[in-house]
């Protein structure tokens, strides 16, 4: 071998060394098996029955001729697989003890089942569905209201039409909606709510009503409320109606605190006071007893809202919510969000619009 | 004393280099395995504020009308949502396509026609907030499309009083069309996927980045408004409002897709005017920062990292060349030093986001194949080096040179209309 082939064999050698750890670079920028943009879900709009629409669409596609409907009026194909090869049920009151739990289950006609029946897949319902005590159920559409009798447990998720009604000791993972109300029972554990009114407490009775917790005007006080003035907390001003302090904050009770207020310390709001505007703190914040707030609560840790408060909304807390009885957050015409990593709900309370436990919430008892 | 001043400049460099790696790094194990902070991420009900959608638009008749689109058919209350585009002195279309939305949707978007005034986006953001009365305003350049919920997400923030800016992820949507638009691709993912969110994990100062972002209208009106002198206003606006006491937050579901440029010198445009207007924010804010009363010590010092990110070029560059003349002058004076330098500036230099950052973005953004092309990353990595380090040096000169800033509008290149 000559030098020169020998150094044209060592260029060589170095050049292919050097190409080697790129060869899978280059058969990607020929061949662009990735060259997608990261797919982004842009029609996901975090709606809370998001699940559930997906749910009933699938089944629709499943039923073109006859349609979902029509095989649920006539009880024709009553019994079958879906194309995916997931068996499907149609049950009516008649034959609801001999319904096949390891199917998605269908109901047209109002049904009472009995004790501990274990879905394994979802149950689609037209009419109003009453689920016995101790009973499993996957996922839950209703077209029109649900009650879940004691100890029921939802796994994924639970929608309605109407109302809905869960029992003492229920758990609702996932998502829980009703278009019209929510009663949740004591000891219920819950995920994510959402209805026009979710109304805590016994739900023995039913149906929640809004006349079960007393509103709280801000005006239960005949005495008028003592203006606080910022210079009392030593605020100093963000904007033209916000301001920040770098300590604690204490509103004595019975006074009317005007603006927006951003705080790093812990913030205590006394009872029979009023906030127009919204409240942050960094730390905890502890609202006492028929304090009023017009605007928003942040907490960075611990939110504690005492009985018969009234919040605007939202209500957010970085670790735990803990509302009293009596308590009214959001409103009919505005309704709002409730959200922490753990909610403890006393009964009695009454919240328009969602319910958020990232980790646990629990209705009290 | 030459080789004195050698050792001596070459140990602060690997030094500065050392602490933007050591902070790379922590960002990226926190993003993997630290704490994920998404506080207004559930607030999904509420009684939404009216908000005003800004898009500045200086020749977008490419992309004006996707935008508009696309802001028509949001889930945010049709009533509380307003859209004014900005026809920033347009010679194109732009303003004729913005009139024919204006006619078809009079209720939902209201054109303000720029026709004089000095150049530069901060300059039309600030002429059209006299049309602005809603308390949240939002920003999206045109090129850029929105999903259904993105305005209700961006919203939510605002309910915490604390709130000043509000902003979103970017993601490029023609990421198909280069190698330079898949690079690009990686390092927005680094820069959004691990570096914002982790800076808001650790509760440090976010970016707003003047897209897919919002700002409280009070808050903006309580620092002075937008400032026309500067390059980046996103970047100004940022730290005058954490300055002020004002948080600023990164919302890392907000992801709304863009249009990155598709030509290398689009590119460096881009890159040069970012690295002019983040040096002037340098000057203007690094100090009042590292004095700020009312930002946590974590906050002070990483706004200094965070401002300094287009600096660094010309201190790597700086570097190198110390190590070559080490290596010539004085041949014990850096000793390691070259081999260290030149690796560590590959894992530091802050925006074009190192390249554990981008494994990590992959990672959690679950395209794992992606990282097939981090070898090509160094290409783009030399060019933001030798590109900034440009715009430095001609910023310093400037003054002496009598020459003034001018706006480089990224261009377009193709009609999704």
């Amino acid at each position: 071998m000559t030098e020169a082939l020998a150094a044209i064999l060592l260029f060589v050698l170095c050049i292919g060394w050097f190409v080697l750890p790129l060869i899978p670079t280059i058969r990607e920028i020929r061949r662009g098996g990735e060259a997608r943009p990261l797919a982004v879900d842009r029609e996901n709009d975090g709606e809370v029955r998001h699940f559930a629409r997906r749910f009933k669409a699938y089944l629709e596609s499943n039923f073109v001729t006859p349609t979902l409907r029509e095989c649920l009026d006539s009880g024709s194909d009553f019994k079958g697989q879906l194309q995916d090869g997931t068996p499907y049920f149609i049950a009516d009151r008649d034959g609801a003890e001999s319904i096949q739990t390891n199917a998605i289950v269908m109901f047209s006609k109002p049904v009472v089942l009995s004790d501990g029946f274990e879905f394994t897949q979802g149950i689609y319902s037209t009419a109003h569905i009453d689920c016995g005590p101790h009973s499993l159920i996957r996922s839950l559409y209703g077209e029109d209201g649900a009650r879940l009798r004691e100890r029921t447990v939802v796994l994924r998720w639970l929608y309605v039409g109407k109302d809905l009604v869960a029992g003492k000791g229920c758990a609702l993972y996932g998502r829980a909606s009703a278009e019209e109300s929510m009663h949740i029972g004591e000891d219920v554990e819950f995920e994510r709510l959402h209805a026009k009114r979710i109304l805590f407490g016994d739900a023995s009775a039913g149906v929640a009503s809004p006349e079960d917790v007393p509103a709280n005007d801000g005006q239960a006080n005949s005495r008028p409320l003592r203006p606080f003035t910022c210079a009392d907390a030593r605020a100093r001003r963000l904007s033209a109606n916000s301001y920040a302090i770098d300590e604690d904050l204490y509103i004595p009770p019975g006074t009317l605190a005007r603006g927006n207020f951003v705080v790093r310390g812990a913030v205590r709001i006394g009872g029979g006071a009023r906030v127009e505007g919204s409240i942050k703190s960094y730390q905890d914040m502890h609202i006492e007893a028929a304090a009023v707030v017009d605007g928003s609560v942040t907490s960075g840790k611990d939110l504690e809202i005492g009985r018969g408060c009234r919040v605007r909304g939202p209500a957010v807390a970085g670790r735990r919510l803990k509302v009293g009885s009596g308590c009214r957050i959001g409103f009919e015409e505005s309704p709002t969000s409730a959200i922490a990593p753990s909610i403890f709900i006393d009964s009695g309370v009454l919240v328009y619009g969602s319910v958020w436990a990232r980790k646990y919430g629990k209705a009290g008892g | 004393m030459a080789a004195f001043f050698i050792r001596f400049s070459g140990y602060v460099v690997l030094l500065l280099i050392s602490l933007y790696a050591i902070r790379h790094y922590w960002f990226t194990l926190n993003r993997l395995f630290g704490f994920q902070r998404h506080p207004y991420v559930d607030i999904d009900t509420a009684d939404w504020p009216h908000v005003t959608v800004l898009i500045p638009a200086h020749n977008e008749e490419l992309v004006i009308a996707q935008l508009l689109n696309a802001l028509l058919e949001v889930n945010y209350p049709s009533d509380r949502l307003l859209i004014l585009p900005i026809n920033d002195r347009s010679a194109d279309r732009t303003g004729e396509i913005i009139d024919d939305f204006a006619r078809r949707y009079p209720a939902r978007v209201k054109p303000f026609h720029r026709r004089k005034g000095k150049g530069g986006k901060a300059a039309a953001l600030s002429d059209a907030m006299e049309m602005v009365d809603d308390e949240i305003l939002l920003v999206f350049d045109a090129d850029y499309i929105p999903g259904r919920g993105l305005i209700k997400q961006l919203v939510a923030p605002f309910f915490d009083p604390g709130v000043g800016a509000v902003m979103g992820r970017v993601v490029p949507w023609n990421v198909g069309r280069n190698t330079l638009t898949r690079l690009l691709d990686l390092e927005r993912a680094g820069g959004y996927q691990v570096d914002q969110q982790a800076r808001m994990n650790l509760r440090l100062v976010p970016l707003y980045g003047g897209t897919v972002g919002g700002l409280r209208r009070s808050a903006l009106i309580a620092i002075g408004g937008w400032d026309v002198n500067t390059l980046t206003e996103d970047t100004d606006v940022t730290f005058r409002l954490v300055l002020a006491g004002w948080e600023v937050v990164y919302e890392n579901r907000c992801e709304c897709y863009e249009e990155v440029p598709e030509t290398w010198p689009s590119r460096v445009r881009q890159i040069q005017r970012w690295a002019k207007g983040h040096n002037q924010a340098l000057l203007h804010h690094s100090f009042r920062m590292l004095k700020n009363r009312h930002a946590s010590l974590g906050q002070r010092v990483d706004s200094i990292f965070l401002l300094g990110v287009f600096a660094m070029p010309v201190v790597i560059l700086s570097g190198w060349l110390l190590a070559l003349l080490a290596f010539y002058i004085d041949g014990e004076s850096l000793r390691g030093a070259v081999p260290v330098l030149s690796v560590s500036a590959y894992t530091s230099v802050g925006n074009f986001a190192a390249f554990f950052e981008i494994a990590a973005a992959a990672r959690l953004d679950g395209v794992p194949k992606k990282i097939v092309l981090m070898p090509l990353n160094i290409l783009s990595f030399v060019v933001s080096l030798l590109s900034v380090t440009k715009a430095t040096v001609e910023q310093m000169l400037f003054p002496f040179l009598g020459r003034v800033f001018v706006w480089h509008k990224t261009e377009r290149t193709r009609n999704r209309a």
